[in-house]
């Protein structure tokens, strides 16, 4: 059956009574909207789930701009060869000017980056950020797991500012790592981790923040 | 009689009125309910402006306003354009800006390549759509060229290729 994502009241209010189960608390969210919300201007949004679009139309309807673009992560970097000097690198590129958004939803996206490529990840997320903006992330929590294994990215649907709705997805599987909150925390440096959430479902909702330049 | 000359009962009687021998060109009521429909044969290539809702199965290359219109981006549909009207709907395939009055809806074969400024947007499962959503302000005014349009015209177009 089709679903049409509708925005105003309709994704506020209208969550399906299936979905109510699955609803959680995203307290990091809830603290971003209210900074880049009670700003006044209209805050730059930036949402990079390409099942998220709902989220993307709920933003939008508070007032937000939202610019919605696929990404696609990046394949983990080949060895180096025997012989060969150099590796060439898949780029990880967010088609977008520096500095511009207020908000950057990255939503699952750093659990299928590659650990080595997680710093370039981080490095592009943080160029787009406007100084003073906001990043949130999600991330599995399987410590003492090591390597990857095939996963779908899920799909997330705001019901509130502070209220979110995670359901899986079809499609492609894909490598998914579970990063510890140090290599994350790591890579993201020079941006600042304000908060770590653990959901019940096992995710960890990353709030982070970028720094005002100094005047 | 020449051989190319028609018989008389063959010619068309003489019109008593210069009015009457001219072709009848069927007029279009505007507050039908049916739409204008461009066909799925028909490419347009520069401005197409109307005062009544659109059906769009063709290629369009430019711009659409419909101010206070509904238009309807078929299946087969493929703009290439500017889109300003009152209400969208999207089947096929938009590549350009669209500001709606009222409402845009992409279909689950509905693809949007550009910014949407409406009031409400609604995306089923299975679009494609990229570029922004700005629902917050009013929708702006298209440039000045879209107020120099003959509103007497249904559908004004740069070139209409079959």
């Amino acid at each position: 059956m089709m679903r049409w994502l509708q925005s105003g009241p309709a994704v506020a209010r209208g969550a399906p009574a299936t979905a109510a189960a699955n609803e959680q608390s995203c307290r990091g969210m809830a603290l971003a909207l209210r900074r880049i919300l009670k700003q006044g201007a209209r805050p730059e949004v930036l949402d990079l789930g390409q099942f998220s679009r709902s989220a993307a139309i709920y933003l939008a309807s508070r007032g937000a701009r939202v610019c919605v673009e696929d990404f696609a992560p990046p394949p983990p970097t080949p060895r180096l060869k025997p012989g060969a000097k150099s590796i060439a690198k898949p780029v990880i590129s967010i088609p977008q000017p520096d500095g511009k958004f207020d908000l950057v939803l990255a939503w699952e996206h750093v659990d299928f980056v590659p650990p080595d490529r997680l710093g370039d990840f981080a490095a592009e997320l943080s160029r787009v950020m406007l100084p003073g903006g906001w990043l949130i992330l999600f991330a599995e929590d399987r410590p003492g797991t090591k390597g990857s294994r095939p996963d779908r990215p899920a799909c997330y649907r705001l019901t509130a500012d502070d209220r979110i709705v995670r359901s899986p997805t079809t499609g492609p599987e894909r490598p998914r790592w579970a990063h510890p909150n140090r290599a994350i925390e790591r890579a993201l440096s020079p941006l600042t981790v304000q908060s770590i959430q653990l959901q019940r479902n096992r995710i960890r909702e990353f709030l982070v923040h970028k720094r005002e330049k100094p005047s | 009689m020449s051989l190319w000359q028609k018989p008389e009962h063959d010619r068309p009687a003489p019109s008593e009125s210069p009015s009457s021998s001219a072709p009848t060109v069927p007029q279009r009521d505007h507050k039908s309910s049916s739409p204008a429909t461009i066909g799925q044969s028909v490419q347009i290539e520069g401005e197409l402006t109307g005062q009544e809702d659109l059906i769009i199965d063709g290629k369009v290359d430019g711009k659409i306003v419909l101010e206070g219109h509904h238009l309807v981006v078929g299946p087969n549909g493929r703009i290439h354009a500017e889109v300003h009207a009152k209400s969208v709907q999207v089947s096929g395939e938009v590549s350009g800006n669209i500001v709606a009055d009222d409402k845009v809806e992409i279909s689950p074969s509905g693809s949007v390549l550009g910014d949407i400024t409406a009031p409400r947007v609604a995306l089923a499962d299975g679009s494609s759509f990229k570029g922004s959503i700005d629902m917050g302000s009013k929708p702006r005014q298209m440039s000045s060229s879209s107020s120099s349009v003959n509103r007497d015209v249904p559908i004004a177009a740069g070139a209409i290729k079959h």
